[in-house]
């Protein structure tokens, strides 16, 4: 078989950086493997220099830093991302930390084969739900007991990474969704903030009156739905209903909550054309494009807003209740990062995800990116978005997804797509979500 | 591996040929390359993955339990999977409608000689060396009610009450893709095909022209029957590529099979339950299932494969 | 044939001539269409998008192109991908040769077996085996290199390679490589001296298959790329998509991109490749 010289092969040293110079030597070192090596250095010199990436990490390689590896989910975020690493490696020298970027919807592919094949980075990001218990039992992290400034985090990232009695690791950012408008529509019509479900029926019928787009609702990958379903249903139920949902003590199907998938069906003409095929990206640029007046969207999706479109000037506001005694937006995590029991570089990785939660990242956070995870941080001076965000939330509900009890929600709301084309009605919908929930008197 | 010297040249062939089969290593050689790289990175995961089905594996840590043939007897039940394959097999009747008329067609046309045939050909073949990713983005803005051409291109062609929004309904969402589909692969077909009537001799062609044959009676007594062959090859990718279609179905429908699963093919319903319906909210992965369903489509291509090469092997056969 | 009846068929072809040539423009026109669509969109800023589907943009400027040869890594993407589909189709040309001379013309036991064995690899779902495939790498430490993507690449091509080639060599004169054994010449001479030369056609067929989806391919690259130095070029425009998912301007102009290397070529082999696919690949 043909061998193509510049294959790198396994005495590079290169490699052996990335992964710990142990594992090269297991392999065992034979002469002719080694001479190879060299050849492959070369040839790996050779492409250093033709190319700006091989060149960095050569680069990393010369200056004998420990390079830590990480996987990002969102590569929209990479500006943001690369600053904070910046401020990060400046206060850490020695230490690098290098981002990958999956696609969102195909993160959680590569990571899972990634890990089954053993190879996953030095510090791992979990979906907020359950995997990062799976991973704890697994044995895939490892805890980092008096590490991480658990006291520093809010409750509901503390609950994500607390638990067994031990702490795993750190998330780097919040989300709170809500509705999202653009403001120089709802002036120019005169529309006011809705603050309950008639006046957000009949906002939308004016706005549609007036040729306007009411909503953007993309429901191809039944993400914005599934937010639209569940802080409906928030508001009805509030933050003790919500507990009580997860007791068992409340059903979904219960005639009062079963409103919140009807409201989602009644607004059905005031959604924008096709909107079953929309994706969640496709849905965003609309709306930050002033296509449609609101959204249900997150905080994280205003850094998206701006770059499809710099001077957009959007506002946000709570989903209301039906009677409007109260506004509710639910708020998930972004990743937990955790570190990998596998990494050979688990002290730096141990240090990076530690430092997450600090003042440092967190401000960054706070101005540029969605909600932070630490207590008493706040979006600084002139960043009015973020600040209504935070505001928008009384009461906060944690993102159904994101709890045991609720966890399957989301996985049966993308069964239910026939709501929308009449498959399925109010009632079914209802019943289909219910289905999914496991109650549990420990909630 | 030289040629026994002790047998001399002027011997008879049976011989040199018996002398020959008595070396058995060159072959042996020649096909280790192949058996090394295929056996190690093909049959391997393949068994492998045939293994892994028969346990309780999410894709994320342990194994889990031995539950045996639990997942094939789940797959076999499974509303989703079935309807899946009730796509696929509408996307392979389609296609091989089309394929067997237009690709055809299109084949004869250009196999006249005209001066302008090289052009054609060229620009014919090339939705075919476009991504499959690509493709369906393509369409998928296309078809696009914000941004698309073809309803505004209906409108302007005074067929404005055809408007719709194409992929957002059920009852058009799969022929779309299917027609997206047909582009790339016609593309492929009529080059096959134009290859296969090459082998038509003329000779035979002009005999029967001579004879006083019409042309169709020409296309259907002499051509017809030297396309045999490529009837073969075209049927048989076809079949392959109908139930194998991943890329531009997924980049279209995703995992769910927007709208509510109208779109849905048996890849996209394994690398939902593989990788996760592509969200970062959900993140229930069933790997052993997903392999499970894997091997079933396995079986089910290779059963349509195997039925279509014995059916259209014979009429090549009976044809010479 | 009297001068009504020779009218008669002179204008029944031209008839059919027009026919012909109608048709097959519709054709072509259904095909360029939507390739026209995506080029003329990638000068297009996103508000034309929304103003004027048809029209031409108003201006041919190269900005999309510029952000979306840095933004989305083109140069280092373009450079794996094409290191790893000459390496991959080098590799599995070679292979498929070897493997296939010796299912076709070689005495070799279980020929159809093997030949069936490695055609049926056509028919398994690339999802199946990813996983596996990828601990195999890990197994062989080949993970944070292109070589594990080569490696995969060239064993998928190998079922298209030994499909094609079997049926050609098969069909090749025994009285060739006969000549040549009686000559003296060992059978890795007769291969090469003999049946290779005339065997140029298939195989350029075979490469220009393999190299086309091997270049197209995001899947395996999606699984195996652990590092953004390793990613190929449809992993690098799928990224794109994903941050500048409405951008369609800057989206198409990456398509076009990444679409621009593998069309030329084949725009300047067509007559090469046409002429491959037609000398006798199909020979059943």
């Amino acid at each position: 078989m043909t061998q193509d010289p510049n294959r790198p092969r396994r005495g590079e040293r290169e490699k052996a950086e990335a992964r710990g110079v142990d594992e090269v030597f297991e392999r065992g070192f034979t002469r002719a493997g080694a001479l190879r090596g060299v050849g492959g250095v070369l040839a790996a010199g050779a492409l250093a220099g033709a190319t700006p990436a091989f060149a960095r990490d050569a680069i990393r390689v010369r200056s004998r830093a420990t390079t830590i590896t990480t996987w990002g989910n969102h590569p929209e975020w990479k500006g943001v991302m690369e600053k904070i690493v910046d401020v990060f490696e400046k206060s850490h020298p020695g230490i690098k930390v290098e981002v990958t970027y999956k696609p969102t919807a195909q993160y959680n592919a590569a990571l899972n084969a990634a890990l089954a094949g053993g190879a996953g980075p030095d510090v791992i990001g979990w979906n907020e739900g359950t995997s990062i218990r799976t991973a704890a039992k697994n044995k895939q992290i490892i805890a980092l007991d008096g590490k991480v400034p658990v006291g520093r985090l809010i409750p509901a990232a503390r609950a994500q990474v607390v638990f067994d009695g031990h702490s795993w690791g750190s998330a780097l950012d919040a989300y709170t969704v809500g509705i999202f408008y653009q403001r120089p529509i709802f002036k120019k019509y005169g529309i006011k903030i809705p603050t309950n479900w008639a006046q957000l029926i009949a906002a939308s019928k004016k706005l549609q009156a007036a040729g306007v787009t009411p909503w953007a609702m993309p429901a191809k990958d039944m993400i914005i739905p599934y937010f639209f379903y569940i802080l409906a249903a928030s508001s009805i139920l509030g933050q003790d209903g919500f507990r009580q949902l997860r007791q068992g003590k409340r059903k979904l199907t219960e005639p009062q909550v079963v409103r919140a998938a009807q409201l989602m069906i009644d607004l059905q003409d005031y959604y924008n054309e096709g909107f079953q095929a929309v994706s969640y990206a496709e849905g965003k640029a609309l709306f930050a494009q002033g296509r449609t007046a609101m959204l249900i969207g997150g905080s994280a999706d205003y850094a998206g807003y701006k770059q499809v479109n710099p001077k957009v000037n959007v506002g946000v506001f709570g989903f209301p209740s039906p009677s409007g005694n109260r506004h509710v937006t639910v708020t998930g995590l972004d990743l937990n990062y955790s570190v990998n029991s596998k990494s050979s570089h688990k002290a730096e990785a141990t240090t990076f995800v530690a430092w997450l939660s600090s003042r440092a990242p967190q401000q960054i956070v706070a101005n540029e990116l969605a909600r932070p995870i630490a207590i008493g941080v706040t979006p600084g001076p002139g960043h009015r978005v973020e600040s209504e965000m935070v505001a928008a939330g009384r009461p906060d509900v944690p993102v159904w997804y994101s709890v045991p009890e609720t966890g399957g929600t989301f996985g049966a709301a993308t069964t239910g797509g026939g709501i929308f084309t009449g498959d399925l009605d109010a009632a079914g919908f209802a019943k289909l979500v219910q289905a999914s929930i496991k109650p549990s008197s420990k909630a | 591996m030289e040629l026994n010297p002790n047998v001399p040249p002027s011997a008879g062939r049976g011989r040199r040929i018996a002398t020959a089969i008595r070396r058995p290593r060159t072959q042996i050689w020649f096909l280790l390359p192949a058996v090394v790289l295929y056996g190690g990175f093909f049959i391997l995961p393949t068994l492998a993955s045939y293994w892994l089905a028969m346990y309780d594996w999410s894709g994320l840590g342990p194994l889990g339990d031995f539950i045996g043939f639990d997942n094939f007897r789940r797959v076999f039940e499974d509303q989703e999977f079935r309807r899946a394959a009730l796509h696929n097999l509408w996307i392979f009747i389609a296609l091989f409608v089309m394929t067997n008329t237009v690709s055809l067609f299109l084949a004869v046309l250009l196999d006249r000689k005209s001066w302008m045939r090289g052009p054609y050909r060229a620009i014919i073949f090339l939705p075919y060396i476009l991504s499959p990713v690509v493709t369906g983005f393509i369409f998928e803005v296309l078809l696009s009610p914000n941004i698309g051409i073809v309803n505004p291109a209906l409108d302007a062609i005074g067929l404005g009450s055809l408007q719709h929004t194409w992929l957002a309904d059920p009852r058009t969402a799969l022929p779309v893709i299917i027609i997206a589909l047909a582009w790339q692969w016609n593309a492929l077909a009529t080059v096959i095909f134009m290859a296969g009537l090459q082998n038509v001799p003329p000779e035979m062609r002009e005999a029967a022209i001579t004879d006083g044959a019409s042309p169709l009676g020409v296309f259907r007594h002499v051509t017809l029957p030297y396309l045999a062959p490529a009837f073969t090859v075209v049927n048989v990718l076809l079949a392959i590529f109908a139930f194998r279609a991943f890329d531009l179905v997924y980049v279209i429908g995703g995992a769910i099979g927007a709208p509510n699963g109208a779109t849905l093919v048996m890849g996209t319903v394994i690398y939902g339950n593989a990788f996760g319906k592509g969200s970062f909210l959900d993140v229930t992965t069933r790997m052993s299932y997903a392999m499970a369903q894997g091997i079933v489509l396995f079986v089910i291509l290779g059963l349509v494969a195997a039925l279509l090469l014995v059916y259209l092997s014979r009429r090549e056969r009976r044809v010479h | 044939m009297s001068t009504s009846a020779l009218n008669v068929r002179r204008r029944r072809s031209f008839v059919t001539w027009v026919g012909a040539h109608s048709i097959l423009i519709i054709a072509c026109l259904l095909v360029v269409a939507p390739i026209y669509f995506l080029v003329l969109g990638s000068f297009k800023s996103v508000e034309e998008f929304f103003a004027s589907p048809f029209g031409l943009p108003k201006s041919f400027g190269t900005d999309n192109y510029e952000r979306a040869w840095t933004e989305a890594s083109v140069g280092t993407t373009i450079k794996n991908s094409a290191i790893v589909t000459v390496s991959a189709v080098f590799i599995s040309t070679v292979v498929s040769c070897l493997a296939s001379y010796s299912i076709a013309r070689l005495p070799l036991r279980g020929a159809m077996f093997w030949r069936l064995l490695f055609v049926g690899g056509l028919i398994v779902p690339v999802q199946l085996i990813m996983v596996a495939v990828f601990i195999t790498m890990r197994w062989l430490g080949l993970l944070g290199s292109l070589g594990s993507l080569i490696l995969t690449y060239s064993t998928f091509g190998i079922p298209l390679g030994v499909l094609v080639l079997v049926g050609f060599f098969q069909a090749l004169p025994k009285e060739l490589s006969e000549a040549a054994t009686i000559d003296g010449a060992s059978d890795f001479q007769t291969f090469r001296m003999v049946i290779l030369p005339l065997s140029m056609a298939p195989i350029l067929t075979v490469m220009i298959l393999n190299g086309v989806w091997i270049w197209n391919d995001f899947f395996i690259a999606l699984i195996l790329s652990t590092k953004p130095s390793l990613e190929t070029l449809p992993l690098g425009i799928l990224n794109f998509f994903g941050v500048y998912s409405t951008e369609w301007g800057l989206i198409f102009a990456s398509v076009v991109i990444s679409a621009l290397p593998v069309v030329a070529l084949y725009l300047l082999m067509t007559r090469r490749f046409i002429a491959g696919m037609t000398a006798g690949s199909v020979k059943g």
